[in-house]
């Protein structure tokens, strides 16, 4: 006997879904825009009004584009690593709150949380499956049978597996403070304000910790200035290069998908999640959205501003100072939390 | 367990998307393959030999290296969460195990697995 709740939460897992795509396809859109928007070019104006339906478009045309594949390419891995990498990125938004409790306009007899699978592992969800990303892109690199792609391939899980290091232990850290492998409980621990005017934030208590996790989030998200993986000037397209078609599609899907569920996470984590000033907690999800979609902003902005590093400055980076950096960041987290017993 | 259905749905929705799509685009799109076409793409000149050769020994090393330094991190989860209980002697036990890698750490570094090229720069 399916009850409401049942209901609401399946639907509630197809909205997500839904949501997700488009944010995808909104992000095509705002990072054109916005790269033109900081080039001083008008950028995509001319499908549907200031270009809105730019993103369908592209879905359209590629539709209707042949399929190519290298003869000498591995032709089920081939197949499978755009799979791989558009389902990792959708799984791993399923672990991520985005709201308080909701009845619905009280359709919903006790409520139901804004989050597809409430799992008190949260953390480590997301950790795994941003492990298990990195395959999609090395077998697309392998299974092409290209040098570029096995160049771009081999770049990024070296990239992706250095910065994922840190990026646990910047986790780690959040740990440490909210005391909760979930995500909910980490977001219900940053509800109010120290003074008045501050607020709980962890990223107030962890701001080295919220730097190194960004930092990796980027390196995670193979975006610039850590592109390394598709480093046009000299991999031509990396990992994707042999790819067209509804496959390269699914790349760029991940990408983009990615790119929301490290924003989003970072907010739950460090920002407050839904917690901010002048908005109920019912309707949280408003001031969830705006701080992703700075956060979001900001991806753009830095990929469109700053050059991209040199590969051994990436690992240098990435080993010698990131991760050091995120060891002391979690002890001195440790012993503070010790120390002043919060 | 409805939490974990529930990623369950997510993850078929994800690969349906992504399977239906592909399938989509090989029904629409046209299918003229040429030998130039399934060539590997080498920037237009004809392409030499085969792609899978011998790769730097790095990424070998750094793969290694991470295997090492992951399973640490998948360590400090369960420290991170019982810290309150354990207490000093639970952190100090994490820092007695942070000297003991360390010393690989340093002993990586002054070997040079984390160099990458010669640049001094």
């Amino acid at each position: 006997m399916p009850t409401p709740l049942f209901i609401a939460q399946i639907g509630l897992t197809l909205f997500v879904f839904v949501m997700l795509l488009s944010s995808a396809a909104g992000m095509v859109y705002v990072e054109r825009k916005v790269a033109a928007l900081l080039q001083q070019r008008i950028g995509p104006y001319l499908v549907g009004p200031k270009g809105l339906l730019q993103p369908l478009a592209d879905i359209i045309k590629l539709m209707f584009k042949e399929e190519l594949r290298p003869s000498a390419a591995d032709a089920f891995l081939f197949a499978l690593a755009p799979i791989i990498s558009a389902t990792c990125a959708f799984a791993a938004f399923a672990v991520v709150p985005f709201g308080g409790d909701t009845t619905l306009l009280g359709l919903i007899p006790g409520g139901l949380r804004l989050q597809v699978a409430d799992v008190n592992v949260a953390i480590l969800v997301v950790f795994a499956i941003a492990s298990m990303s990195v395959y999609g892109i090395v077998l697309a690199g392998w299974s092409s049978n290209s040098k570029y792609s096995l160049l771009g391939g081999l770049r990024s899980s070296a990239q992706m597996i250095s910065y994922e290091l840190s990026y646990g232990l910047a986790l780690a850290g959040v740990l440490l403070v909210g005391n909760s492998l979930s995500l909910t409980d980490i977001v219900n621990r940053q509800a109010g304000t120290w003074l008045g005017f501050i607020p709980h934030w962890f990223v107030v208590v962890q701001p080295i910790g919220f730097l190194i996790y960004m930092t990796a989030g980027i390196a995670e998200t193979n975006r610039a200035p850590f592109d390394f993986p598709e480093a046009e000037q000299e991999l031509v397209a990396g990992y994707h290069t042999e790819y067209s078609s509804m496959s390269f599609a699914m790349f760029f899907l991940a990408e983009y998908v990615n790119m929301v569920t490290v924003s989003a996470v970072a907010t739950d984590l460090f920002l407050g999640g839904w917690h901010g000033p002048f908005l109920s907690e019912s309707i949280g999800w408003i001031w969830f959205l705006l701080k992703v979609a700075a956060i979001l902003f900001f991806y753009v902005w830095m990929r469109w501003t700053l050059p991209r590093y040199r590969y051994d400055q990436l690992m240098r980076f990435g080993w010698k100072i990131l991760l050091p950096l995120a060891v002391v960041n979690l002890l001195v987290t440790a012993a503070g939390v010790l120390y002043f017993g919060s | 367990m409805q939490g974990w259905l529930s990623i369950l749905i997510m993850i078929a929705l994800g690969a349906g998307f992504a399977l239906i799509s592909v399938l989509l685009s090989n029904v629409l799109g046209p299918q003229k393959p040429t030998p130039e076409k399934e060539a590997p793409y080498e920037c237009g000149m004809p392409p030499v030999g085969d792609a899978r050769e011998r790769q730097s020994v790095k990424f070998y090393l750094v793969a290694m290296i991470f295997l090492l330094f992951d399973i640490e991190v998948a360590f400090l989860y369960p420290w991170a969460m019982a810290l309150r209980d354990l207490g000093w002697t639970g952190f100090l036990q994490v820092v007695l195990f942070m000297a003991l890698l360390l010393t690989g750490y340093v002993y990586v570094w002054r070997k040079g697995a984390l160099d990458w090229g010669n640049e001094k720069t």
